[in-house]
C-alpha cells in the first residue's frame, strides 16, 4: 500500500474521532447549559409589552410567568408593589413561593371604581365582575343589565367594603384604590383574596391613564387585545392633537366653580389641564404646580378669569340659572354672558351617574375632540361632542 | 359721674376701632388693590379697573357688612346666654341651634348625594342651604322651647340644649358614613363658615331679622340687669321671669339661626367676645355692655375675616379656623393677666 | 292666739303652703290665718326645716301657694301684678348672687327698677332714694366698691340698702344675718327696728337669732309642725309659747332673762 492509500484509510477514522470529540464537547456544553438555563429562563424577559405613557405600572413577560409592577399604588408611594401572574394549571416555580401570586386568567373579579368597568368591557371580560360598592353610580348599560339580573353583588362603601359579603363572594381578585399607605383592605387579604391597588387616577396624562387597559388585559391573559385597543385610542388621540395644532388662535379657558368662599379649579399638571393643553387652548392656570386642584379666593379667580373666552367644567351645575342662584357674581364673567360655559355634568346615565367620570379615562380621544370642537369649532365641522354640553 | 366719662372714652375708642377695621377689611384682600383705587371706587370714579370696582363694591363691601352683622349678632346672643344661664361657658350655640342648622344642611347635602335633578340644584344652591339650615335650627329651637315650658329650672334648659346638640351630631355622623366623598366635602365646607357668599338680597334679610331682634332685645335690658342678682330677686323687682326668658331665647334663637343659615356655624365669637368686652369695660350693666359687645363683636369678626383672606396670597382660610385659632389664646392670655371672670 | 286686727298690711286666710310636683302635694303647713301688723318688726322663729323660708316665699309670691288666700292691703295677692307688687314688697335673701362687676351704688340702684323707665334710667328722685338708703345703712364708704370686693356682712347691708331704696312698705328678710358676726347681727336688727319706727316700714324677718328677736321684735310668729302661733313678744314669752318651741332636755328657757340656757344635770 502506498501513503495516499494509507492516509485515505486514516481520514475517515480521524474524522469520526473528531466528530465524536465535537459531539461529546457539544453534549457536555449542552448539559452544562441546561443546568444553568433553568435559572436563566426565570430571569429572562422574553417579550416586554411596551407601557409607553403610563408611569404608574409596568409589565414584564418572563417565560413562565408575568410580573406586574405597580409603581404608584397610592400618592407619594416610595415602594413599588410586585405581583407574579402565573397561568392556572402551571406549576408555581419554587423561587416564587411566598410572593404575591395571581393565577390567570381571572374569572371572578371585584372592582371598586366606575372607571374600571369600561376597561373590563373594552376587553370583553365584563361578565367576570361579581361585586362592586355603590352599584347606583354605574352608568354602563351592559353592566346595569347584569345588575338588574342580580349578577353583581352590592358591596357597600368603597372605603369600607362589606367584608363578610365580599369574602363570601369568593372573587379571585379585588381591584381597589388607596389614598395613602394605610391598608383598608387588610381584612380581605388576610382571607386569602389578593388585592391589587389601582393607581390609574394618579396618572398625569390622559394617554397614561387609558393605558391601564393593559393592566387589566394582563390579568385576563388578553394582552394582545389590550394593546390593540390602546393603540387605537392612542392613534385617535394623537390625530386629534395634530388637528388641534392647526388652529389659528388659542382661546383662554377658565374652569372650576366657587363653593362658599373657595374657588376650586384644576391645577396645571392635572388631568383636565392636560386635555386643555393638548387641545391647543390657553388654560389660565396651566403653569400652576400640582396634579390635583387648587383652592383659590374669588378675587384672584375673578381678576384673572373674568374675560376668559371659555369656561369649561363649572363643577356640578347643569344650567345657567343654577349657577346664578348659587352666586350672583358668576354673571360678571364674560363666558357667562356670551354663553360659552360647557359642562360634563349634563350627560348622565340611567341612575344619574355622570358619564364623564365613568368613561373619560378609557375615551380620552373623545374628551379631547369634544374640547377641540368647542374651542376650535372650525377644525371638526361634523363632530358632535359626547361628554361636554353647553350650559343654558 | 367719673364712671360715665370712662365709659365714654372707651366707647369712642371702640367706635374709632370699628371704622379702622372696616377700612382694613375692605382694603386688604387676595388681590392687591391700591388704597387710592378703593377711595376712587367709592367716590364713583369709573377710571378704576372694572374687575377691581366689582370686587370692591360687590364682593368686599357685602363681606364687610356681613362680618359686622354676624360678629355683633353672635356676640349679643352670647352675652344673652351667659346672663340668662349665669354660666360663663354659655354661647349662642348652647340651645342646640348650630347643631340644628348642621342637621338641616346635613340632610340636604348628605342624603341627597345619590340623586340629581331638582334635588341637586336645591342642594347646591345657597338659598337651599340657608333654608335647610333655618328649618333645622327652628326645629331644634322649638323643641328646646317646648321643653323649657315644662321645666322650671333654667339650668336644665342649658343641659337640654347641649343634649340636643349631641343627638343631632350623632345623626349627622350616621348620614356622613353613608355619603359619597364629594357630598362629605361639601358638608364639611359648609361647617367651615363663610362670610363672603351673601348677595345683597340675603344681606337685606339678615339685616331685617337683626333689627327685629334688636327691638326685642331692648325690652329686656332692664330685666337682664335684675337677673344679675338671681331669679328670686329679679321676681321681687317685678320682672316677669317667663316673659324675659322666652324673649331672650327667642331673640337668641332667631338671630343665631339666621346667621348660621347664611354663614354657617361660626364658632367661638359668641362665647369669647362678651368676656373680652367685660375685661375691657369692667361693668355688668347691660345698658353699657350690650352696645360695647355689639361693636367689639363687629371688630373681632372684621379682623378675623381680614386674616382669613390671607392678603396678597391666592389662598384663603376658613373663617372658623381663624376665630378659634386666634381667639382661644387671646382669652387665655387675658385671663392669666386679669385673673378672674365676673358676670 | 289671736292678734289685734287693726291695720294689717298683710293677711292670710286658711293658707296652705308647700310644694306641688306633678301629682303629689307636699303640705308644709295649712290652715294658716296670719296677720302682719303695719309698722311692726315681726320675727318668724322655728326649728330648722320647719318651713320658714317656704312661708316667706309664699307670702311674697315668689312661690305659689297650695290653697287659701293671701291679702295685701285687702287685695288678693293673685290679682296684683308682679310689677305693682314690687312697689309694695321687697326682699332680702340669704343667697349670694354670683360675683359680678356691679358697684355698690349700682346694686342699690337696682332697687329702683320698679319705678324706672323701660331702659332703667335713674332720675333725680331715684338718686335721692339711693342716697337715703345708703345713709340709713351707714355704708357710704362702700359705695364705689364692686360686688366681688365685699365681705358677706357688707354685702348683706348693701342688700338691705337695696331693699330700702325700693321704697316699699313691707320688707321681708329670710335669715339675713346668717353669716354675720355678733356685732353685725345686732347692727342690722337695730337698723331694721329703726326703720319700723322712723319710716313706719313693716318688717317680716325669719331668723335663728332668738335672743335678739326676743329683745327687739314687736311680734313673733312661732312655727312648729302643727301650727303657727302668733302674738306680741311679751305675751308669747309669758304664756310659755316661746319656751315650748325649743325646750328639750338639752335646753331650758328662762323667762325672766328671756334666754335659752343649757340644761345642767
Amino acid at each position: 500500500m502506498n501513503i495516499i492509500e494509507q492516509k485515505s484509510i486514516h481520514l475517515p477514522i480521524v474524522f469520526f474521532m473528531k466528530s465524536i470529540h465535537i459531539l461529546i464537547t457539544l453534549f457536555l456544553f449542552i448539559c452544562l447549559n441546561a443546568c444553568r438555563s433553568d435559572q436563566k429562563q426565570i430571569d429572562e424577559v422574553v417579550h416586554k409589552p411596551s407601557v409607553k405613557h403610563a408611569v404608574g405600572f409596568d409589565i414584564e413577560d418572563h417565560k413562565q410567568f408575568k410580573k406586574l409592577i405597580i409603581t404608584s399604588p397610592y400618592p407619594n408611594a416610595n415602594q413599588a408593589l410586585e405581583y407574579f401572574l402565573i397561568p392556572k394549571g402551571r406549576k408555581i416555580p419554587e423561587e416564587l413561593n411566598g410572593t404575591n401570586i395571581i393565577r390567570t386568567p381571572i374569572e371572578r373579579i371585584v372592582v371598586t371604581s366606575t372607571t374600571h368597568i369600561p376597561m373590563l368591557e373594552i376587553l370583553n371580560v365584563e361578565e367576570s365582575l361579581v361585586g362592586f360598592p355603590n352599584l347606583t353610580y354605574i352608568s354602563s348599560k351592559k353592566t346595569r343589565d347584569r345588575i338588574s339580573k342580580n349578577k353583581i353583588m352590592e358591596l357597600g362603601n368603597e372605603q369600607s367594603l362589606n367584608t363578610e359579603v365580599l369574602i363570601d363572594l369568593q372573587p379571585e381578585i379585588v381591584i381597589g384604590f388607596a389614598m395613602s399607605s394605610s391598608n383598608v383592605y387588610s381584612n380581605i387579604e388576610k382571607a386569602g383574596i389578593p388585592v391589587l391597588l389601582n393607581g390609574d387616577w394618579l396618572e398625569a396624562t390622559p394617554l397614561g391613564r387609558a393605558e391601564w387597559i393593559k393592566f387589566f388585559a394582563v390579568l385576563f391573559n388578553k394582552e394582545q387585545d389590550g394593546e390593540f385597543m390602546f393603540n387605537e385610542i392612542e392613534n385617535q388621540y394623537i390625530e386629534a392633537m395634530e388637528i388641534a395644532k392647526k388652529a389659528n388662535n388659542k382661546p383662554s379657558v377658565l374652569s372650576g366653580v366657587l363653593f362658599k368662599d373657595v374657588w376650586n379649579l384644576p391645577a396645571g399638571e392635572s388631568f383636565v389641564a392636560q386635555f386643555l393643553k393638548d387641545a391647543n387652548t390657553n388654560y389660565l392656570w396651566s403653569d400652576s404646580k400640582g396634579k390635583g386642584s387648587l383652592s383659590l379666593s374669588f378675587e384672584t379667580v375673578f381678576t384673572k378669569g373674568q374675560h376668559a373666552d371659555f369656561w369649561i367644567a363649572p363643577g356640578h351645575y347643569t344650567s345657567l340659572e343654577q349657577l346664578l342662584n348659587a352666586n350672583e357674581h358668576y354673571k360678571k364673567f364674560d363666558a357667562f354672558s356670551s354663553r360659552n360655559i360647557y359642562s360634563f355634568a349634563n350627560k348622565t346615565g340611567e341612575n344619574g351617574g355622570v358619564l364623564y367620570y365613568e368613561l373619560a379615562p378609557t375615551q380620552p380621544h373623545v374628551v379631547l375632540k369634544d374640547i377641540i370642537k368647542i374651542t376650535h369649532p372650525e377644525l371638526l365641522p361634523d363632530y358632535k361632542p359626547f361628554f361636554l354640553d353647553r350650559l343654558n | 359721674m367719673n364712671k360715665n366719662s370712662t365709659y365714654s372714652i372707651k366707647f369712642v375708642l371702640l367706635v374709632i376701632g370699628l371704622f379702622i377695621f372696616v377700612f382694613i377689611n375692605i382694603g386688604f384682600g387676595s388681590v392687591d388693590i391700591p388704597i387710592k383705587s378703593i377711595f376712587k371706587t367709592f367716590l364713583g370714579d369709573s377710571s378704576v379697573k372694572e374687575s377691581w370696582q366689582y370686587i370692591i363694591i360687590h364682593y368686599r363691601l357685602p363681606k364687610a357688612i356681613t362680618a359686622i352683622l354676624v360678629g355683633s349678632g353672635l356676640s349679643i346672643c352670647g352675652l344673652l346666654m351667659q346672663t340668662l344661664f349665669r354660666n360663663p361657658l354659655a354661647g349662642p350655640f348652647v340651645l342646640g341651634i348650630s347643631s340644628g342648622a348642621s342637621l338641616g344642611v346635613a340632610f340636604l347635602v348628605l342624603s341627597f348625594s345619590a340623586f340629581s335633578g331638582i334635588f341637586a340644584s336645591i342642594a347646591f344652591s345657597n338659598i337651599g342651604l340657608a333654608i335647610a339650615a333655618s328649618l333645622g335650627s327652628l326645629f331644634v329651637l322649638s323643641a328646646v322651647m317646648l321643653v323649657a315650658k315644662r321645666v322650671k329650672n333654667t339650668m336644665s334648659i342649658l343641659i337640654i340644649g347641649l343634649m340636643f346638640g349631641s343627638f343631632t351630631a350623632a345623626i349627622i355622623s350616621v348620614l356622613a358614613y353613608f355619603s359619597s366623598a364629594e357630598s362629605l366635602q361639601r358638608y364639611v365646607f359648609w361647617t367651615f363658615g363663610s362670610l363672603g357668599n351673601l348677595g345683597w338680597n340675603e344681606i337685606l334679610i339678615l339685616l331685617i331679622v337683626y333689627v327685629l331682634c334688636l327691638g326685642g332685645l331692648i325690652t329686656i335690658i332692664k330685666p337682664l340687669n335684675s337677673l344679675l342678682l338671681g331669679e328670686n330677686y329679679a321676681v321681687s323687682l317685678g320682672v316677669n321671669l317667663k316673659r324675659t326668658r322666652n324673649m331672650t331665647l327667642l331673640v337668641t334663637g332667631l338671630l343665631t339661626g339666621v346667621i348660621t343659615a347664611f354663614s354657617g356655624p361660626i364658632a367661638f365669637i359668641g362665647l369669647a367676645v362678651p368676656h373680652l368686652t367685660k375685661l375691657i369695660i369692667r361693668t355688668s350693666d347691660h345698658k353699657v355692655l350690650l352696645p360695647a359687645v355689639t361693636i367689639l363683636g363687629a371688630i373681632v369678626m372684621l379682623a378675623g375675616d381680614t386674616i382669613a383672606q390671607l392678603p396678597n396670597s391666592e389662598y384663603t382660610l376658613p373663617i372658623n379656623a381663624i376665630t378659634s385659632l386666634f381667639g382661644a389664646p387671646i382669652i387665655i392670655w387675658l385671663l392669666v393677666r386679669k385673673r378672674k371672670i365676673y358676670y | 292666739m289671736i292678734t289685734e286686727n287693726k291695720h294689717s298690711i298683710l293677711r292670710t286666710e286658711d293658707l296652705a303652703i308647700g310644694y306641688r310636683n306633678k301629682k303629689k302635694k307636699i303640705v308644709i303647713a295649712s290652715n294658716l290665718d296670719l296677720s302682719l301688723p303695719t309698722g311692726k318688726l315681726v320675727c318668724v322663729l322655728g326649728k330648722n326645716g320647719i318651713g320658714k323660708s317656704t312661708l316667706l316665699r309664699t307670702i311674697t309670691k315668689v312661690q305659689p301657694k297650695l290653697s287659701g288666700r293671701i291679702f295685701l292691703e285687702e287685695r288678693e295677692i293673685e290679682q296684683i301684678s308682679n310689677a305693682e307688687l314690687s312697689k309694695k314688697m321687697s326682699l332680702v335673701l340669704t343667697e349670694r348672687a354670683p360675683e359680678n362687676n356691679l358697684t355698690v351704688y349700682e346694686l342699690i340702684a337696682l332697687g329702683r327698677q320698679p319705678y324706672t323707665n323701660w331702659i332703667g334710667t335713674l332720675t333725680e328722685e331715684d338718686h335721692e332714694y339711693i342716697e337715703s338708703a345708703i345713709d340709713h345703712t351707714h355704708i357710704k364708704d362702700l359705695a364705689p366698691k364692686k360686688h366681688y370686693e365685699l365681705s358677706d356682712g357688707q354685702l348683706q347691708k348693701v342688700m338691705i340698702a337695696r331693699a330700702l331704696s325700693q321704697n316699699t312698705e313691707m320688707i321681708t328678710l329670710d335669715e339675713p344675718t346668717a353669716h354675720l358676726d355678733i356685732h353685725n347681727k345686732i347692727e342690722i336688727f337695730k337698723l331694721l327696728k329703726k326703720l319700723t319706727i322712723e319710716l313706719n316700714k313693716t318688717i317680716l324677718i325669719s331668723t335663728h337669732e332668738i335672743h335678739i328677736a326676743l329683745q327687739l321684735a314687736d311680734e313673733l310668729w312661732l312655727m312648729n309642725n302643727k301650727e303657727i302661733i302668733t302674738g306680741k313678744t311679751t305675751d308669747l314669752v309669758a304664756n310659755k309659747s316661746v319656751a315650748n318651741l325649743f325646750e328639750s332636755d338639752l335646753v331650758k328657757f328662762n323667762a325672766k332673762s328671756k334666754q335659752f340656757i343649757i340644761n345642767d344635770y
